[in-house]
């Protein structure tokens, strides 16, 4: 009789610990469950720390080969063409995307390219249009960067509110050849380069 | 009597067993309870170590428009964030960093504050590369910064040649 009841005692133990074990688990399951879950749904309200759109670049600045010109009576630009695209948008209809640009290096509100692998650098200038420029029309436009003030990250060059999906803002750069007259050319030949920065940041209405 | 002796020979088996099986029981709740590592990406009180921060391959934008335009050999593809969240004092930040597919040049990446701190500095990510916890150099109080994912483009070759270079500028918030 006494077996029996230590029997019956162990046998309660033996169950009770096996509960425990699934009770355990689950403690834990929802414990993550909650700090995992908390996340995704601030993830799923506001996108936290997902991609929301794609804003396309070009990838290098290149005006291809420059001459010095024989005078300064007239203008002898180069220009580069380029588009920013808005290739994806993932926004709200209140919001939209907003677009900087400035020059990797040059001091703020101007543009250059700089020759290569020289002692004493040479720079070029060179200004930035927000509409398809060349030497037939430019004198009808402004640059941005004589029109207003660089901000913190650059010039306002564009905006793309959340339906402009796959537009693009044209973008024209112009080198005028008139900087090199003055110049000894075997000091300023050689290679170019110059790169920009795009800055883009999110907005709403 | 032999019968009853037999039985309780079975009844001391029986309880032997028992009470092996109420130890091993024991034992493991109290490992479950006390000693099992949870997941560490997700587990509230672990702190995350390198391995958060690896960086793989087949990483994705997330975006799923089906009218993307073609891109050009001569363009990059930036992606661009709206919002991050984060708790005070954590050193990762759960954030989808990456290259690209359908770029033709590497991404060196760096996370900063508008003030300049830098958060975290990448190795080359070449397209298709990326990760989504980024492991911080420093924790943040809570708060609401200004943040900045500076892609500093560079052509695939050995030179890694410098491109233009693009800024996606969005709000981290600490709580």
């Amino acid at each position: 009789m006494r077996t029996r009841k230590n029997l019956a005692a162990l046998t309660a133990v033996v169950l009770a610990a096996t509960l425990v074990m699934p009770v355990t688990a689950a403690t834990n399951t929802i414990t993550e469950m909650t700090v995992d879950g908390n996340t995704e749904i601030t993830a799923n309200i506001e996108d936290a720390g997902e991609v929301s759109y794609i804003i396309s670049i070009p990838q290098a600045v290149s005006f291809g080969a420059l001459t010095q010109p024989d005078s300064k009576d007239t203008d002898h630009y180069v220009f580069c063409d380029f588009n920013v695209t808005a290739t994806e948008l993932n926004l709200k209809s209140n919001q939209g995307v907003t677009v900087y640009v400035k020059d990797s290096a040059a001091p703020a509100g101007t543009f250059y390219i700089t020759q290569k692998n020289a002692a004493n650098p040479f720079s070029i200038f060179y200004d930035v249009y927000d509409t398809p420029v060349n030497a037939g029309n430019i004198n009808r436009y402004e640059a941005i960067n004589d029109t207003a003030e660089p901000g913190t990250y650059g010039f306002h060059l564009c905006t793309f509110l959340y339906d402009a999906v796959g537009k693009s803002q044209p973008v024209t750069l112009a080198l005028n050849q008139n900087v090199l007259c003055d110049q000894i050319i075997s000091d300023i030949a050689g290679d170019y380069s110059g790169t920009m920065v795009f800055h883009t940041a999110l907005f709403e209405r | 009597m032999s019968d009853r002796r037999d039985k309780e020979k079975n009844q001391n088996k029986l309880i032997i067993f028992l009470s092996i099986g109420i130890v091993v029981c024991l034992a493991v709740t109290v490992w479950a309870l006390f000693f099992r590592q949870g997941n560490p990406a997700i587990a509230p009180d672990v702190k995350p170590d390198g391995i958060v921060g690896k960086v793989t391959d087949g990483w994705d934008t997330g975006l799923k428009n089906k009218d993307v335009p073609a891109l050009q050999d001569t363009q990059i593809q930036i992606p661009g964030y709206s919002t991050a969240v984060m708790k005070a004092g954590d050193k990762s930040l759960h954030m989808s960093i990456g290259n690209p597919t359908a770029n033709t040049c590497g991404f060196f990446v760096t996370l900063k504050l508008a003030d300049g701190t830098v958060l975290y500095r990448s190795e080359l990510l070449e397209p298709g590369f990326g990760l989504s916890d980024v492991p911080l150099e420093k924790s943040l109080d809570a708060g609401e910064y200004t943040a900045i994912v500076l892609f500093q483009c560079v052509t695939l070759d050995e030179s890694h040649s410098r491109l233009n270079a693009a800024e996606s500028e969005f709000k981290l918030i600490v709580k």
